[in-house]
């Protein structure tokens, strides 16, 4: 099999693909992980604290930690600034495992 | 043909990591899968059980992971803007970081191993049944987890090779892009991960 | 070996010697490779199969006790399975057609293509090891269900392991084809224009990448318990075996449509183009096929009615699976309606095709009867569960994987096999093949366990039936095997478009040279299925 070797070949673009490559700045991304500290702080307080005020449960655990994977998502791996077919793909697939578990969880919550 | 120089796409090579990134996903998917059904089945045993790990620990770790995020992701940046010296000294920035979770993870396991609380040690098979479950789905998880911090370190170490040879560079750096989001579904998976286990209740 | 209108070299004489063949990188090579496994294996598990039927003649131990019984229907069906369905149409003909079908000169990953087979081959190895050694194959059945596959002396482990390695090989062929039709159509192809069976093995790539990790993970948990000895499904320990028939089936199940999407694909091309007529229905098939693949995801637990699921679980169960029924249904309809008023030539791709949704039909009906809670109750676990998965995974994807190999036969192998020795080893395959497993249908109503060696008396003639059909089929078997061994070495030269079809690896030479295409190719402006 034949390989090129022009290395300099500019790269296949299609309809939908992303029109300029979008450079998230260095102060976007100290931002947002300052904001995944916090919420870190914050979920290990909730549950290190709950004796005293609020009831922590997996649900503030899962969505605390659904919130931290949605910013390193869109953020640091620039699911925001991608093409639309990669979205709709990720959302999808997060979708159909969430069912998953839901439909297995049916069974144990609904047995005698 | 596509990454061979002739026929370059750049974005196919994405979606593919995507789609990689989506069996590694369902594959940890189906442990959380068992998580939850034996947290719901055995609650007091998962709570006491957990109390054995440490939750400082835990949390230096989770921002360890989270702050390589970040210097993964400037890495893509600074690459982007043609600052290749600084994209290196952010990877290898990145793979310190790897170095410390598992440091940090040793120590974790070498501390509960020492007392014996390793499936088919004496003070494990004095757990209660829903704790052993625990404990075995905590070293299984994590331990996988583990090996995927490694493979990510390597990967990355990999990409470090490449720019230095001019293999990657800023008109071409697909590859960098793939090993940072790589770290980052490591990153996610030890997200939910440390919640679940460290800080039931 | 040159065609008519073609000044380039096929892809047979683009390099010599075995290692230009198993260090390939030319999709149509891998597809080769793979075709020869995939036969080759199939022919393991039909003997297997014969064996367990020459077995079950008579009531008691014929030839074997009930253990070795035990282990050749588990390798029978971790064979036909993994070895063979599940890579059969997409590695074989995906591999070699997708690229061509959509313009293009290969698929995104040509290298990770590859690895795809040599995982396939490892894969095997392994499984076929557990012969070998210890306490011989595992004898679970191919759905390793703890407790006993954890406790069990046999193989398990290794054939486990096997698995696991296999369902990576399906996973990097799903992977390829999801980006190969996402990034390399030709110009001026939209996802409309693409032909049915891109979509078919668009949707079954989607399966193989989501679901196939499942039971990659629940496959290294059996390894866990079995070779750690902590229970992860053990009750004494706060666990649950039925968590692994949940984990089993959430792979399992959509694996079946990774087996009948294909076939459904192979079907939606070979009746336009024996009917001369466009496909009734194209966007319909198409949205149908991702239909089936997303539904099919959440019916899992119609395996599971008996297993001491919850009751609300299993009636939800039950309605989901009638669901997925509805786009299998309006498939059949349009492949129907595309043959009315058409100009149907029966040679013997159609054949296979016409089979195809007859048998179809009878597994897709009898999958119904099962779906149904009440019905099910009775027929679980009996010979009428088996009858109705051979009718749709032999009767539906061995039928179609049979039918696209006569299709595209002259295209790979620039030959035409005789017609007529193909039409008389399909007649022989199909009767024996009704005759074999209709009466299983029957023996299930009457109550005939599944997985028994022996049985009750009464059962005696059914089985004896069932087995002299088994006898008819493989004789047609080998009928069409040789028939296309001696068409490959010794038939007449096949022209460029021996059918009339109007996909794209219609107008490349036969066999097609190492980039595919001689020529670019020209696309109808009216659609996929446009005959003139």
């Amino acid at each position: 099999m034949k390989m090129s070797k022009q290395e300099n070949e500019a790269t296949r673009v299609l309809d939908d693909d992303p029109k300029e490559q979008h450079i998230t700045s260095f102060g976007n991304l100290v931002g947002i992980w300052v904001g995944l500290l916090l919420l870190t702080v914050v979920t290990v307080l909730i549950s290190v604290l709950h004796k005293n005020f609020i009831a922590f449960s997996v649900v503030t655990a899962l969505v605390i930690a659904s919130t931290k994977a949605l910013a390193v998502i869109n953020h640091f791996m620039h699911l925001k600034y991608d093409s639309r077919v990669l979205k709709v793909m990720v959302y999808i697939v997060f979708g159909v495992f969430t069912v998953l578990i839901v439909l297995t969880a049916l069974d144990y919550f609904t047995r005698a | 043909m596509v990454n061979s120089g002739h026929n370059r796409d750049d974005q196919a090579s994405k979606l593919g990591m995507w789609l990689f990134l989506f069996t590694e996903l369902l594959l940890f998917g189906g442990l959380f899968l068992v998580y939850s059904v034996y947290r719901y089945m055995n609650q007091e045993a998962f709570l006491q059980a957990s109390l054995h790990l440490n939750i400082a620990m835990g949390t230096v770790n989770t921002a360890v992971l989270l702050t390589s995020s970040l210097t993964v992701a400037m890495s893509v940046s600074a690459m982007q803007k043609g600052n290749i010296k600084v994209s290196i000294n952010l990877l290898i920035l990145t793979l310190l970081f790897a170095c410390t979770f598992l440091v940090i993870k040793y120590f974790e396991w070498s501390a509960k191993i020492g007392h014996g609380l390793f499936p088919g040690m004496e003070h494990y098979n004095m757990l209660e049944p829903g704790e052993k479950l625990f404990f075995f789905l905590y070293y299984f998880m994590t331990g996988l987890h583990g090996l995927h911090v490694i493979i990510g370190g390597i990967f990355i170490g990999i990409v470090i090779r490449k720019i230095k040879t001019g293999k990657v560079r800023p008109d071409r750096y697909i590859l960098l892009e793939n090993a940072g989001l790589y770290w980052h579904l490591v990153d996610i998976i030890w997200i939910f991960l440390f919640p679940l286990f460290y800080l039931i209740h | 070996m040159s065609n008519e209108n073609n000044n380039t070299i096929s892809f047979y004489e683009t390099g010599k010697g075995i290692f230009s063949w198993i260090f390939t990188l030319d999709h149509k090579r891998i597809a080769l490779l793979y075709l020869y496994s995939v036969a080759t294996f199939f022919l393991v598990g039909a003997t297997l199969g014969i064996l367990m039927r020459l077995e079950l003649l008579s009531p008691g131990s014929d030839l074997m006790h009930a253990k070795t019984y035990n282990q050749i229907f588990t390798l029978h069906g971790v064979i036909m399975i993994f070895l063979f369905i599940i890579p059969s149409i997409p590695a074989v003909f995906g591999n070699f057609f997708l690229p061509i079908m959509i313009g293009t000169d290969d698929v995104a990953f040509p290298k990770l293509n590859l690895l795809s087979w040599w995982l396939y081959i490892i894969g095997a190895m392994f499984a076929l090891s557990t012969l070998l050694f210890g306490d011989g194959p595992a004898d679970t059945g191919w759905t390793f269900y703890a407790p006993y596959s954890v406790k069990t002396g046999t193989n398990v482990s290794m054939a486990v392991l096997a698995a696991f390695i296999l369902g990576f090989s399906s996973i990097l062929t799903g992977l390829n084809f999801i980006v190969t039709i996402h990034r390399l159509r030709l110009p001026g192809m939209g996802w409309f224009q693409m032909p049915l069976f891109p979509w078919a093995l668009y949707a079954t790539s989607w399966i193989q990448v989501l679901a196939t990790p499942i039971i990659g993970i629940t496959l290294l948990m059996i390894i866990a318990e079995r070779v750690i000895g902590i229970g992860l499904f053990d009750p004494a320990l706060g666990g649950d075996p039925i968590l692994y028939q949940h984990l089993f089936w959430i792979y399992s199940h959509p694996a079946v449509y990774i087996m009948a999407l294909p076939a459904m694909g192979i079907v939606s091309e070979l009746i336009p183009t024996f009917s001369h007529r466009t496909i009734f229905g194209y966007k319909a098939i198409a949205y149908s096929s991702m239909a089936i693949a997303f539904i099919g995801y959440f019916v899992w637990g119609h395996h599971m009615f008996t297993s001491g699921m919850s009751g609300d679980a299993r009636v939800i169960f039950s309605v989901l699976t009638f669901l997925v029924a509805v786009p299998s249904a309006i498939k059949v309809f349009n492949w129907v309606a595309t043959l009315y008023k058409g100009s149907i030539e029966l040679k013997t791709p159609m054949l296979y095709a016409l089979a195809f949704i007859f048998q179809f039909l009878i597994g897709g009906l009898t999958g119904l009867v099962n779906g149904a809670l009440a019905t099910d109750i009775h027929l679980h676990d009996t010979y009428f569960v088996v009858g109705h998965f051979h009718y749709v995974m032999f009767g539906g994807t061995g039928f179609a994987f049979i039918g696209a190999l006569h299709y595209w036969f002259p295209k790979i192998y620039g030959k035409m096999y005789n017609e007529k020795i193909a039409k008389t080893g399909f007649t022989f395959l199909f009767t024996g093949f009704n005759i074999l497993y209709f009466t299983m249908l029957i023996l299930g109503i009457k109550g005939m366990p599944r997985r028994y060696y022996d049985y009750l008396p009464e059962f005696q003639p059914l089985h004896v039936i069932a087995t002299v059909g088994s006898w008819i089929l493989f004789t047609g078997l080998i009928i069409i095997i040789v028939n296309l061994i001696r068409s490959k070495r010794k038939g007449p030269a096949a022209p460029r478009n021996p059918w009339g079809g109007v996909t794209l690896e219609w107008q490349v030479p036969s066999p097609p040279p190492l980039q595919n295409f001689d020529k670019k190719p020209i696309l109808s402006k009216k659609g996929p299925y446009d005959f003139k």
